[in-house]
Parts: structure tokens; C-alpha cells; sequence
């Protein structure tokens, strides 16, 4: 059977030491910035997405996946152990894990939490492998028209997970996508803003834009207040769950595995919105609603299932469609375009080993996780004092060289210098970044989808709406829409967000 | 209040960039076949509106607080990163590096001197060691002043 050869040709191609090796490298790379709070999977990816040039395509995306699941376990480390999710996706886990750990129980939500996402990611890579194929091929049957307004769906429903007014993440976006079509122009060669500037001839720099933006921007938030946090390093005994302690998770993590696969898949949606969905889904769901917040396991189980799911299905529009659900996804295209690969629908078929040798690494990939993590979290809160005067000149070093490495051009430097101080100045006016490097990302094919479209349906406008995919999508777009400026839903979103802070 | 209309003019000022530039410099077109002048031109002005509009509702809502500005980390830091793009060509490599993660050391109040001496040179050979000798990426270790 397909799937069963499929399969094999992945666990073949993920267990070469090769690639071994970078799943490991990957994964503790992912872990550890997931326990530092101050960088996250987004920023690292772009960092070290310059190194993956030396690397055969395979290696280095299984690498940079690693780096992104990685972060969801290590977030959750210190979420539940000093009560500060180093992840966005384990701030609902430090709810009640914090609680827990208080209680002495710290040992039974880490082991929870591990067990939950292994599981959960097990069944995300089942799921992944089954119906990727058959993805692709309904991606064949999308036109110009419907690509185009998938993207508009993706780019609205990035609003939904932005804090903050949904105007200003709107505007985020739209900044992001002129920002995109700063260079050559597509179709005629004319120079669109580039002032002159040969560099800018072939556009801005996604490395540069997305370090400046989501490095240096939160590296200069970080330094308004250099004050240490204190970690309170507790002993974590007892690593064990009890009978009743797996019996209570099991639900929460069927139901986080199940709405993790669903929610990860939708644009704009992946790990984040997964875990906070999977929260309020177990809170409704519990015979003890008011014991949330205050030690239940339930509360740990559930979202780190869910948070796990939801990053690796995120991979599946990437993989299949082409088309990025999420800013890291976004980065997994720009390795992908440096190693010569076009994302698409061609890509299952045309390179085999990639995609399933990518496929199969995530579940390995968890498993590494799962070994690795308990034992080591000693270390991993230990890491944590190291001071961030340590950090931040790495990040800074590492940022300025690899994206030198990309191009050798001084211009690009100056671009990372450029958007972080701009980063900055929008995140201090309350302004989520996250909405503009997706506008970045996809702002040459929302453009290259809408003029082709004009072009075949001759200047006709309503092809979006007669297309059935694309009207579709369309409605669907306009119904979260009109759902986010409901006033009902706006103040669910402000409540759930308020938790963050 | 304050951040609402200074954000809002903002992207009024962006959007309105971009949609100035496009209409004056690059071909519009038509819906059919649109110029390379159409599209920056409708997010131009759509940015511009979304500007003015959050301006205007600036002026209704509450006042929020802004926060401390670490005004000597971003003079560090952005100086740092300009000098090491000056100095890639002219120095090389090498030099901007050090100089790059002085500056950034520097950025911060907590950092001691000897922390800071440790650092530079612990970060600049673990890059060398990782950029020039793991992956062999060809870097211009030593620039064109010195030959």
C-alpha cells in the first residue's frame, strides 16, 4: 500500500545518523529556547536559517522542525516549574501546572505534560501521513483565484491570535505585505521602492526582516527592565503519575490530540491557538470546572497535548498547498526556496524523501523528547540563571552573521538595524509582530494569485465569488470577520489574553 | 490614548508612502491587467485609511501607560549593528564581530567589565567556530584596510 511504502521510505530517510543527528541537534536546540523566555522558535529559525545553506535539504528542515516542536516541550518546563512559559503556547499550561508544582506535584505535570505530547504527536504524524496525499491532490484543484483567497482566510484568521485591537493587527498585516513588494516586479521588471538601491533589487531579506522584527524588537523589549526574575529552583521528586493521575489525562489528551490535529492545520492557526482552545474546551468539559486554575490536571494535559498536535500539523498547508499557516512555517518556505525546492503540491511527488523523511523525523523527533526531557530538567532550570546580558550579544552576533552569510551585503545589516528599531516602536504603540511577517511572507503570492486570476478571468472581479473553493474560503473569511468584531467574542478574546499578562 | 493616534498616523504616514509612490512612479493599470502600480496603490490607501481611523478613535479611548524606554540599549545596539555593517567590507569579519558584540555588551546596565571581556571573546570564536570551521562558510575574516 502507498501508505505503508510512504512510510518506510520516510523511517529510512529519517534514521540515517545524518539526519539523525540534526533531529537531535533540532530538538535540544528547540528545547532550550523554549525554557529561555526572551527568544522564541520564530527568531531562531531565521537565525539559523543561513546555516541550513551548508546542509542537504532533508537535514536542515528537520533540523529547523525540530527547533519549533522542541520549543513547545521546553516552554512548558519552565511554565510549570517557576510559572513562566518561555512558549506563547504554554502560557495556559503554567494555569494550572504552576499550581500544581506548588502542590508539590510539579513531577507529575512535566511527566504528564511529556506523555501528552508524545501522544498527541504520534497521533498528528498518523494523521499527517494519511492524508497528505490525498491534500495534495485536492490542492491541484486550486486556481489562481483560490490560492488567493486562502491566503486572504490565512491572513484574517492570524488576526483572531494577535492580542491587542484588531484594527492594528489588520494594519500590521498590510504593512507586511507592502513592505513585501519592496524590488522587482514580477511580471514587467519595474523596481517597486527600492530608492535606487541594487540590493533591494530581489526584495527585503525575510531573514533580516523577521530577526529584526521578532529578535532585536523583543531583545530591546526585554532591556527596559534588566531586573533578574527569581527562580525558585524546587526538587522534583515523585516523576511518576499516579493511576488516577493517567486515568484523569486520558480524556484531556484524546481531545487535546484530536483539536490540536484540527486547529494546527487552519491558517493562522497552529500550536497557540490549539492549546488555548483545548483550556477552555477541558474547563467546559469538567465535572469541577472551578478547580481549573488551581492544580488541575486536566488543565496541563489537555493544552500540552493539543499545543503538540497543532505544531506539527501546522507543516501540512506548508507541505502540501504551499502556503504558510504560521511565521516559523513561513521561515520552513524561505529554507525551503534557499535549497532550490518550489513549495507546492509538486513537492510529495517530486521529492519523496523530503517529505516523508520530514514526516517521519517529527515523530522521531518526539520520542528524542520525550527520553530527553524528564531526565534533564534539572539542567534546563538551571539554565535558566544564566543572566541575559549572556544571551542577548549571542543573539545579536548570530543574527548579524548569518544574515551576512545570505548575502554578503551590508544593506541587509542595516535592515536588520532598521526593522528592529521599527519592530520596537509598534510593540511599544500595542502592535503584534506576528501579523506582519506573515503579511511579509505571503505578500508576493497573494499579489502574483490576484493578478493571475485578474488575467484568466479577464478582469472580472466576481471569479472569487463563482470559483465554489475560492467563495468558500472567502465566507469563511468574512464570518471570522464579522465573529472577532461580535462584541460577545471580543470580550472572550480579551479574556482569554488577559491570562497572558 | 497617546500610543493609539501615534500608531494610527504612523501607518497613515506608511500607507500614505506607499500609495503617493505608486501612483506617481509605477503604472497603474487596469483589473485585468494590473500594472505593477495597482496593488501597492490599494494597500497604500487602505493602510492610510486604517491609520487615520485609528487615530480618530485614538482620541476616545483610555489612556495607557508606555513603559520605560531603554534608550541606552538601542543606542548600543542599533550602533553596534550599523558599525558592523560599515565594517564587514572595510575591516573584515573579524574586527566587526568584536566590535558588534562590545557595543551589544555594552547595551546592557548589568554587565561588569570583565564579564563583558570574557564574553567577547568567548562569542567571537564560538562563531568562528561554528560559521568559518564547522560549515566552511567563506567569510572575509580580515577586510580590505588591511590588504
Amino acid at each position: 500500500m502507498d501508505f505503508i511504502d510512504n512510510l518506510a521510505l520516510g523511517l529510512a530517510t529519517a534514521l540515517t545518523p545524518g539526519n539523525l543527528l540534526y533531529c537531535f541537534i533540532g530538538t535540544v536546540v528547540g528545547t532550550l529556547i523554549g525554557v529561555l523566555p526572551g527568544i522564541g522558535p520564530t527568531a531562531t529559525i531565521a537565525m539559523l536559517l543561513p546555516l541550513t545553506f551548508s546542509l542537504d535539504p532533508t537535514a536542515a528542515l528537520i533540523m529547523l522542525a525540530g527547533i519549533y516542536y522542541g520549543a513547545q516541550y521546553g516552554g512548558s518546563t519552565t511554565a510549570i516549574l517557576i510559572n513562566l512559559p518561555g512558549e506563547a503556547s504554554a502560557v495556559v499550561t503554567a494555569l494550572d501546572g504552576y499550581q500544581m508544582a506548588r502542590q508539590g506535584r510539579a513531577g507529575t505535570a512535566l511527566a504528564i505534560a511529556a506523555i501528552g505530547s508524545f501522544a498527541a504527536g504520534t497521533f498528528a504524524t498518523f494523521v499527517i501521513a494519511l492524508f497528505a496525499v490525498p491534500l495534495t491532490k485536492v490542492a491541484l484543484l486550486f486556481a489562481p483565484a483560490d490560492y488567493f483567497s486562502l491566503m486572504v482566510l490565512g491572513l484574517i484568521a492570524s488576526i483572531v491570535l494577535a492580542h491587542g485591537s484588531f484594527l492594528k493587527a489588520l494594519a500590521m498585516i498590510i504593512t507586511g505585505l507592502l513592505l513585501s513588494l519592496v524590488g522587482s516586479d514580477l511580471y514587467t521588471g519595474a523596481q517597486r521602492f527600492t530608492f535606487g538601491q541594487r540590493e533591494f533589487a530581489d526584495g527585503l531579506s525575510v531573514v533580516a526582516v523577521a530577526v529584526g522584527i521578532f529578535g532585536i524588537a523583543e531583545i530591546l523589549r526585554n532591556l527596559e527592565d534588566e531586573s533578574t526574575r527569581s527562580v525558585i529552583t524546587r526538587k522534583v521528586a515523585g516523576l511518576f503519575p499516579t493511576r488516577n493521575d493517567l486515568r484523569d489525562s486520558s480524556g484531556p489528551i484524546a481531545r487535546g490530540a484530536l483539536l490540536g490535529t484540527v486547529l494546527g492545520v487552519l491558517p493562522g492557526g497552529g500550536s497557540v491557538l490549539s492549546s488555548f482552545a483545548s483550556y477552555a474546551l477541558e474547563k467546559r468539559l469538567a465535572k469541577e470546572p472551578s478547580r481549573f486554575g488551581k492544580g488541575a490536571i486536566q488543565g496541563v494535559a489537555g493544552p500540552e497535548s493539543a499545543n503538540n498536535a497543532g505544531a506539527q500539523t501546522s507543516f501540512i498547508p506548508m507541505l502540501t498547498l504551499g502556503i504558510p499557516a504560521t511565521p516559523v512555517m513561513a521561515l520552513m518556505i524561505g529554507a525551503m526556496i534557499i535549497q532550490g525546492i518550489v513549495p507546492g503540491p509538486s513537492v510529495a511527488a517530486q521529492n519523496p524523501e523530503l517529505f516523508w523523511g520530514l514526516i517521519a523525523s517529527m515523530w522521531i523527533g518526539n520520542l528524542m523528547l520525550l527520553l530527553l526531557n524528564l531526565p534533564l530538567v534539572g539542567i534546563w532550570v538551571r539554565l535558566l540563571s544564566i543572566p541575559y546580558y549572556a544571551l542577548f550579544p549571542a543573539i545579536i552576533a548570530f543574527s548579524a552573521i548569518g544574515v551576512y552569510t545570505i548575502s554578503g551585503s551590508q544593506m541587509d545589516i542595516f535592515l536588520i538595524a532598521a526593522c528592529g528599531t521599527f519592530g520596537y516602536v509598534l510593540i511599544k504603540l500595542g502592535c503584534e509582530p506576528a501579523p506582519l511577517l506573515l503579511g511579509f511572507v505571503l505578500g508576493p503570492m497573494l499579489e502574483d494569485n490576484l493578478r493571475r486570476a485578474m488575467l484568466i478571468s479577464r478582469g472580472d472581479p466576481t471569479v472569487f465569488l463563482t470559483r465554489p473553493i475560492s467563495a468558500v474560503l472567502l465566507l469563511m473569511a468574512i464570518a471570522l470577520l464579522i465573529a472577532i468584531t461580535l462584541p460577545a467574542i471580543a470580550r472572550k478574546r480579551k479574556q482569554v489574553f488577559v491570562e497572558e499578562n | 490614548m497617546v500610543k493609539d493616534i501615534a500608531v494610527g498616523a504612523l501607518f497613515a504616514i506608511v500607507g500614505g508612502f506607499f500609495l503617493v509612490n505608486s501612483l506617481l512612479s509605477l503604472e497603474f493599470g487596469t483589473a485585468f491587467r494590473m500594472g505593477p502600480g495597482y496593488f501597492p496603490a490599494v494597500l497604500g490607501g487602505a493602510l492610510c485609511l486604517l491609520g487615520v481611523t485609528l487615530s480618530a478613535l485614538g482620541f476616545r479611548s483610555a489612556p495607557s501607560p508606555f513603559g520605560p524606554v531603554p534608550w541606552r540599549g538601542l543606542a548600543f545596539i542599533l550602533t553596534g549593528l550599523v558599525a558592523f555593517g560599515i565594517g564587514s567590507r572595510w575591516l573584515g569579519i573579524l574586527p566587526s564581530l568584536v566590535i558588534l558584540v562590545a557595543l551589544s555588551a555594552a547595551a546592557s546596565r548589568r554587565i561588569t567589565l570583565p564579564f563583558a571581556l570574557l564574553l567577547i571573546v568567548g562569542l567571537v570564536s564560538f562563531c568562528l567556530l561554528v560559521f568559518v570551521y564547522a560549515l566552511g562558510l567563506h567569510l572575509p575574516l580580515l577586510g580590505t584596510l588591511f590588504g
